[in-house]
């Protein structure tokens, strides 16, 4: 029987893929676009501003200075402050189920967006289990266990909500999951399923981010946007829902975390 | 008055003598096997007349008093002469020997040798089957699809893959028969193989450019794949062993003379050694797929013939007991044909694709299946008079679509989107005219009819993707009618004995869309018949041609030039969630798109040395409304320049060798030309769709075949081939990385390989 085996072995390595780092590839440089990074949070709002540079090359990001940005809602305009280079923010209670519309004027260019922070969905429960699986699949690190994590909400019936559910591990962002509702309006779900190792003292940090419905349609084509696969169809820019010549997207979240701490 | 009435008794006569015709009619067979030969040429040297067998192997042909050499041609057989003076009705039956009993002399004689001058056909090849088991391919695995592929203006889907492109369509526009059955997903695992196992096809025509009206549903190709019969003269069969798969194939007569058999089959066996494996788990994966083909034949009297064939296939991928993707295609087709003063054809097909995945964890068990059911009946008839063929016909056929059905433990209920059916109903008709031998004229219409039919809720939205209204269907009621002519026409005007023009015009129109997030069949794949928001895709084409023959017909070369519009083309916009998406409309885009190219083929038909160089310089296009900034845009497979090249040598009646070529412009490709930062990670920026290129592709196959020396009745063949063998890194995919981690907003661009240098070895056996 050994033959075979042999076959085996030598059709396993000849259906391997390989990698090759390409030496001389180069790509266009576009011209650059202004680029708007805003999120409100429910204590507060942060807006990054910058200009895009090319894509293979290192080069510092060009941050915009002395821009003028102002958020308004519930009939209140407030200004953020430019806190370093590019970066300007406001800390305050920002309302949920509240629209909010942002204007940014830098030189001669106006780029404005509006969106809305939802009321937040809750996690019902969670449970976190050692895996039957933990013994199939292989661990090189043997202080580590295999752990089977499920967290459960119940989504509102009456409208049309949009999650992104953010997993950190000691604080480090491991996991995003974007999602509508339209596979389970009104239903109690298990929205995280995660098969983890974790080692002794870890903590997993779960955040899930009521969002609008462009906030989602943003997430949702980024994670697109990255691919460059030969089998997948052509990525492109994710929809923004900003107004005027600039890149980026401006969102609020209302949120509801899990924390864990495995002994 | 006496004047004129010896005046129209001499007219009489002259007509009467005019009219002085006699019938040459027999049957053409396999010297054999005894098998009658359908579609075998039959032409008559010093002239251009000439006819084809019918489905019984029957032909005749009316010629004037005289003496005449009619010559015989099949597909893999030598030609026959036969001089007659033909002074009364007459019957001749031939028998053709095969060309595989005397390897030394492969002349590879299709139709008449001068066919392609003097068929009206503009973009139409046949392969037969001694050309696909010769042409070097991946795995030593023959693959009508991918030596297609060599052909001019048919472009491969991807490295390995038995998917194609014609003159600028997409995947889903080529109308795949099967013995008349229409094939939705012709592949195995992810496309790598194709359904088509050589051993059990006759042959394998493509029309790419004009297309008789007989033909519909498609816009782009008809790929027409017959099955063979089997032989009256005993028990035949071959089996061959391959590095992935074997396969068999027997046929017989059950009553010699009346009813026949063919049964093949083929598996991959990958996964049969896992079973060997001592982990218990291991045991338990799968990774094969399998496929058989039948036939049976029976014959009632001469002018009779019933014949039932089909296609089961599937393939399966488990991993232990988590993971399962099942899937396959059923076909099977019940035809009576029927000779009488005219041919009549009657068929009833019913096929049948699904697939299935299944999940099993613990954590989440799912399942997700799909399928499209298709039951169609066709009547066809064939009338030839003097210089007259003439076909009309229709056909009526059932579909019905199931998209996806979800079911899983993390959902309280079941997703399950709605099933689609529709009728679509065709008739159509179709004249070839020979007019003084110099000029042919095939000219068809056909009527297509599509009809939604309910149960079934139709939705309207607004720009924002929301249902704004809904109209439910009942059972049984019309949705929506689409009516569509579709006009026909092919010009031959011959210039002399071996040259020819040929002009011709096609409409086509599709009522099914295929939503595909990748270039490779996905269980995910979505076809979708029209509906009041997607409209028909219709397509025309123009395409004209010089066809020209050299050295007794030792070479044919062509130069053919077309141009092709297609409308009402669909994509979807971008991060438009495709899986089992109930309202995955509201997010299509409509769009046209457009080809135009000039092919070249040269083919060398006879002698020890036998192949082919085919060129092709084309552009294919795209333009939509919400992609590119509704500028028009290359699609992924434009390839500027297609080069391919087939040799076949001949050193000795034992050993045999075959090469091929190909090279192509890198697949148009979308890379960003900027990159900026949201929440600290990098977003790609871009600024047109398929504006960049992937390296050029090009691969050179070569393979060599030893005939071991024959014993008793057992004929035995040893093949070997490598694959690629400069060993080419052609980039499968380009992706982009950081450096290190230490620097990551310095990226760099990283190619994908997906097959190098592979040798195989495979081991044939006849008897």
């Amino acid at each position: 029987m050994k033959w075979k085996f042999d076959i085996l072995f030598l059709l396993m390595v000849l259906c391997c893929s390989c990698t090759e780092v390409i030496d001389d590839f180069s790509l266009n440089t576009a011209d650059e676009r202004i680029v708007v990074d805003a999120t409100i949070s429910p204590d507060k709002a942060i807006v990054i501003l910058s200009k895009t540079t090319s894509y293979l090359d290192a080069t510092e990001i060009p941050y915009l200075s002395g821009a003028q940005v102002t958020i308004s809602f519930n009939d209140k305009i407030v200004t953020l402050t430019e806190d370093s280079v590019g970066h300007y923010s406001k800390t305050m209670d920002f309302p949920t189920a509240t629209n909010y519309e942002l204007v940014v004027t830098i030189g001669d260019e106006h780029v404005s967006a509006r969106t809305y922070m939802p009321e937040p969905v809750l996690w019902d429960s969670a449970s976190v289990a050692v895996s039957q699986y933990a013994e199939l699949i292989p661990n090189k690190d043997t202080t580590k266990v295999l752990y089977e994590v499920f967290a459960y909400m119940t989504d509102p019936k009456s409208e049309a909500n949009y999650y992104r559910v953010e997993t950190f591990i000691n604080d480090t962002l491991e996991a995003t999951e974007t999602t509508d509702d339209a596979y389970f309006n009104g239903q109690t779900v298990q929205l995280l399923t995660m098969l983890y190792f974790f080692d002794k003292d870890d903590t997993l940090t779960v955040s899930m981010k009521s969002i609008d419905k462009a906030a989602y349609e943003f997430f949702n084509t980024l994670a697109l946007s990255n691919s460059s696969s030969a089998m997948f169809s052509a990525p492109d820019n994710p929809k923004s829902n900003l107004q005027g010549n600039a890149l980026g997207r401006f969102y609020a979240y209302s949120i509801d975390t899990l924390m864990f701490t495995f002994k | 008055m006496k004047k004129i009435i010896p005046f129209i008794f001499l007219c009489l006569c002259s007509l009467c003598t005019e009219a002085q015709k006699y019938l040459l009619s027999g049957i053409v067979k396999d010297a054999s096997t005894g098998k009658p030969l359908v579609s075998a040429s039959v032409g008559v040297e010093g002239t251009t007349k000439g006819t084809y067998t019918d489905a019984t192997g029957h032909y005749k042909i009316e010629l004037e008093k005289g003496n005449y050499v009619v010559e015989y041609w099949y597909l893999g057989y030598k030609s026959f002469k036969y001089s007659v003076s033909l002074q009364s009705n007459q019957r001749k039956d031939v028998a053709l020997q095969t060309e595989y009993l005397e390897i030394e002399k492969v002349s590879v004689v299709g139709q008449r040798p001068d066919f392609n001058v003097t068929s009206t056909n503009v973009g139409v090849q046949t392969l037969n089957m001694q050309e696909i088991k010769q042409t070097p391919v991946l795995f030593g695995e023959n693959d009508p699809l991918k030596t297609l592929q060599l052909m001019p203006g048919v472009k491969s889907a991807g490295e390995g893959g038995s998917g194609f492109y014609v003159r600028g369509g997409g995947a889903d526009q080529n109308l795949i028969l099967l013995d008349e059955a229409p094939v939705f997903n012709a592949s195995h695992m992810m496309g790598m193989f194709s359904v088509f196992n050589a051993d059990a096809l006759e042959d394998v025509k493509i029309y790419t450019g004009s297309m008789s009206s007989q033909y519909g549903g498609r816009l782009s190709s008809v790929l027409d794949v017959s099955m063979r019969e089997g032989g009256q003269e005993g028990i035949h069969g071959q089996t061959g062993i391959g590095l992935i798969s074997s396969r068999f194939e027997v046929d017989g007569p059950i009553q010699k003379g009346k009813s026949s058999f063919l049964v093949a089959g083929r598996r991959t066996y990958a996964d049969l050694f896992l079973k060997l494996s001592g982990d218990e788990e291991l045991r338990k994966t799968k990774l094969h797929f399998y496929d058989v083909n039948y036939k049976l034949t029976q014959l009632f009297g001469t002018k009779d013939r019933l014949t039932l064939s089909g296609y089961i296939g599937r393939d399966v991928f488990k991993f232990r007991d988590m993971f399962e993707m099942d899937g396959g295609n059923v076909t099977s087709t019940l035809a009576w044909i029927h000779l009488g003063k005219q041919r009549i054809v009657s068929s009833l097909v019913f096929s049948h694709f699904n697939s299935l995945m299944s999940m099993d964890l613990s954590m989440m068990d799912a399942s997700l299946k799909s399928g499209i059911t298709n039951l169609n009946w066709k009547e066809d008839f064939e009338y030839r008079w003097e210089t007259n063929t003439l076909r009309y016909g229709g056909n009526v056929a059932l579909q019905s679509f199931s998209p996806g059905k979800l079911k899983t433990s993390m959902l309280e209920k079941e997703v399950e989107l709605e099933r689609r059916t529709a009728v679509e109903a065709s008739v159509y008709v179709d004249d070839t005219q020979n007019i003084r031998d110099v000029l042919t004229i095939q000219s068809g219409l056909r009527f297509s009819n599509y009809f939604g039919i309910g149960a079934a809720t139709y939705y309207d939205y607004n720009d924002e993707h929301e249902v704004i209204d809904s109209t439910l269907f009942g059972k049984g009621e019309l949705i929506n009618h689409y009516p569509f002519l579709e006009p026909r026409l092919s010009i031959r005007y011959r210039l002399n004995e071996t040259s020819s023009l040929k002009a011709s015009y096609t409409r086509t129109t599709q009522y099914v869309h295929l939503i595909q997030s990748s270039t490779v069949a996905m269980p995910t794949d979505y076809w979708m018949p029209s509906t009041n928001k997607t409209k028909p895709q219709t397509c025309s084409q123009i395409s004209c041609g010089y066809f020209r023959n050299f050295k007794d017909n030792m070479y044919e070369s062509s130069v053919e030039l077309y141009y092709k519009k297609l409308n009402n083309q669909t994509d979807y916009e971008n991060g438009t969630n495709l899986f089992l998406n109930a309202h995955l409309e509201a997010y299509l885009l409509y769009g046209h798109g457009r080809s135009y190219g000039a092919e070249f083929f040269l083919k060398k038909r006879e002698g020890a040395l036998t192949g082919w160089i085919s060129y092709c310089l084309s552009k294919s296009e795209k333009q939509f409304q919400g992609i590119n900034s509704g500028k028009w845009y290359p699609v992924r497979y434009d390839r500027t320049h297609d080069i391919s090249i087939v040799a076949m040598y001949n050193f000795s009646e034992r050993w045999q060798a075959s090469a091929s070529w190909v090279y192509s412009t890198g697949d148009a490709v979308t890379y960003p030309s900027g990159k900026y930062y949201i929440d600290g990670e990098i977003v790609s920026y871009y600024t047109e769709r398929n504006g960049y290129r992937m390296p050029a592709y090009h691969r050179m196959d070569v393979g060599v075949t030893y005939n071991v020396p024959k014993k008793k009745r057992i004929e035995s063949q040893w093949s070997a081939s490598i694959y690629n063998v400069y060993n080419r890194k052609n980039a499968y995919m380009i992706y982009f990385e950081p450096v290190d981690e230490e620097n990551p907003d310095v990226l760099q661009a990283v190619k994908v390989t997906l097959f190098p240098i592979i040798p195989s070895v495979s081991w044939n056996c006849k008897f």
